[in-house]
């Protein structure tokens, strides 16, 4: 081999290597690539879960400050229609009671002729036997009816209420026993519930409104466990700084496409007039309003699991990337 | 230190002393990246400090010189690379103090960790500017061939004084750029 072929393979292995640390560069050049992008797509992602749960917030903000407007134009003339048929169920007593009177005295022939006859014709035109037997029943209805409306209008009220109602040092576990013996009636039939509440530091919470958020929550999963004798668990711990308050049950689930509706207002799967669609709501107001979250996770056709985690220091509300309103 | 220095290193030492010598230096360096750099990537320092003190033995270019050197060709290159930086600035002095609070903001957008120096200014008045370079690093030459760099995109004359160093045992160094008439 000649001093110029040593020179040229010499000037080769010099542009080999050199190829070989370029190809190498642009391996790493396209991991590098590979891995931003899919840190991108991650970050993405968890942009467009964030926008979601602020959208459902300001959603949910919104119709709060409505909420807050009808409830009070409602109140005050559901006060006075509630009032007026107490006092028309009296007077309603009263009159009938005059009619009984008369059907008596006309049974015993006390009337005079024209009297009874007059009687007689008014009975035939307005049926007063029934008109006596339906007048109560149907005050009774338009009472329930009523108190109904009272209840959503006061349903409301809490739902939009935007101060903290008073709060005290609560032990959860009592106030989840305490609630538990109040729906206990209503469920016992439905389904077993198994309790695992291990010790707990106390926290500043409203007790009655901390309460209703569990009878609602235990409601609602005896009713997703009618059909079938369901089990209700319920768990609580310490995680972190703040309390973790699972509401799980093994009924029928949720179907994916209503579960970003759940938390909305009148949002209700149950049949006409059986749920005002304002429970799950109230409770994530209420959950809020503790600077807490309320999360669901469900698979139809086994069940859902309701998660409450309260910031032991209600100072510190959790923030929205830690807990996401799910989905 | 970032992969863009080591491949305009490697594009300086190749354009000014062949393939052949950059082969010779990562042959002689050895280094544990084994030469293959990527602009995003990340490197140790000692490699830019291993390569730069040989080839200032193999062209027999004192260190600082060559390193100035190396400062004043990144920046043209970095300026090819990125003009808007230069193109935002009106002039000399303007784009020193945009280094800190825009170049660097901007770098930090596209990388991780890039563990940038630390610049802080102050001018004294229009002619003078006093910066002070804080880094783990220690490559205030490097910084001085940056500036120079600058000067000559900018065009202007100016001297250069490094009245405290931390290869003299200081916290941070200190340039007083003067500009001359």
């Amino acid at each position: 081999m000649s001093a110029n072929d040593n020179d040229l393979a010499r000037e080769l292995a010099i542009y080999q290597r050199a190829l070989q640390r370029e190809k190498q560069a642009r391996l790493d050049a396209e991991q590098l690539l590979e891995n931003s992008t899919r840190q991108l797509y991650q970050q993405n992602q968890t942009l467009q879960q964030q926008q979601a749960a602020m959208l459902q917030n300001e959603k949910l903000a919104t119709i709060g400050m409505l909420s807050a407007g009808i409830a009070h134009e409602i109140n005050n003339p559901l006060a006075v229609v509630l009032s007026n048929l107490n006092a028309l169920t009296d007077y309603t007593e009263q009159l009938l009671t005059l009619l009984e009177q008369v059907q008596q005295w006309q049974q015993q022939g006390t009337l005079n002729a024209s009297a009874a006859e007059r009687f007689t014709q008014l009975d035939s035109q307005a049926d007063f036997a029934f008109l006596a037997e339906d007048a109560p029943d149907m005050m009774e209805d338009m009472r329930e009816g009523l108190i109904r409306v009272q209840d959503i209008v006061s349903n409301l009220k809490t739902f939009s209420r935007t101060r903290p109602g008073e709060r005290q040092q609560v032990d959860i576990n009592q106030c989840i026993q305490t609630s538990l013996r109040l729906v206990n009636n209503t469920i016992k039939d439905h389904c077993s519930v198994v309790t695992d509440l291990p010790p707990l530091p106390e926290v500043a919470v409203n007790n009655s409104e901390l309460s209703q958020v569990f009878m609602n929550l235990i409601i609602n999963a005896a009713h997703a466990t009618e059909d079938q004798h369901g089990q209700i668990q319920l768990r609580t711990r310490q995680q972190a700084d703040c309390l973790v308050i699972e509401v799980e049950d093994n009924g029928c689930g949720i179907p994916e496409n209503l579960c970003k509706d759940i938390f909305n207002p009148f949002f209700t799967t149950k049949p006409p007039g059986k749920g005002t669609g304002m429970g799950l709501s109230v409770a994530h107001s209420i959950i809020s309003n503790h600077g807490g979250t309320l999360t669901v996770n469900s698979t139809p056709g086994l069940g859902s699991c309701f998660t409450i985690c309260l910031p032991l220091d209600m100072k510190q509300p959790l923030s929205v990337t830690e807990h996401p309103i799910k989905p | 230190m970032k992969g863009i220095v080591f491949n305009i290193l490697e594009q300086m030492v190749i354009e000014k002393a062949g393939l052949a010598a950059w082969d010779q230096l990562l042959q002689d360096v050895q280094p544990a990246s084994q030469g293959i750099y990527t602009a995003g990537g990340n490197y140790p320092d000692e490699e830019v400090v291993q390569l730069a003190s040989r080839a200032s033995e193999m062209l027999d270019i004192p260190l600082n010189t060559l390193v100035t050197a190396f400062g004043s060709y990144l920046f043209s290159n970095l300026v090819k690379k990125h003009p808007v930086f230069v193109e935002q600035q009106p002039d000399f002095f303007s784009f020193l103090k945009s280094v800190h609070d825009v170049i660097h903001v901007e770098v930090r957008k596209l990388y991780e960790e890039p563990s940038l120096p630390h610049f802080r200014y102050t001018q004294l008045n229009t002619q003078q500017l006093r910066l002070e370079y804080r880094s783990p690093r220690k490559l205030c030459m490097l910084a001085e061939g940056l500036i120079a760099g600058a000067a000559e995109y900018y065009a202007v004359r100016y001297q250069l004084e490094h009245p405290v160093c931390m290869h003299k045992g200081a916290d941070h160094c200190e340039f007083l750029i003067t500009l001359e008439p």
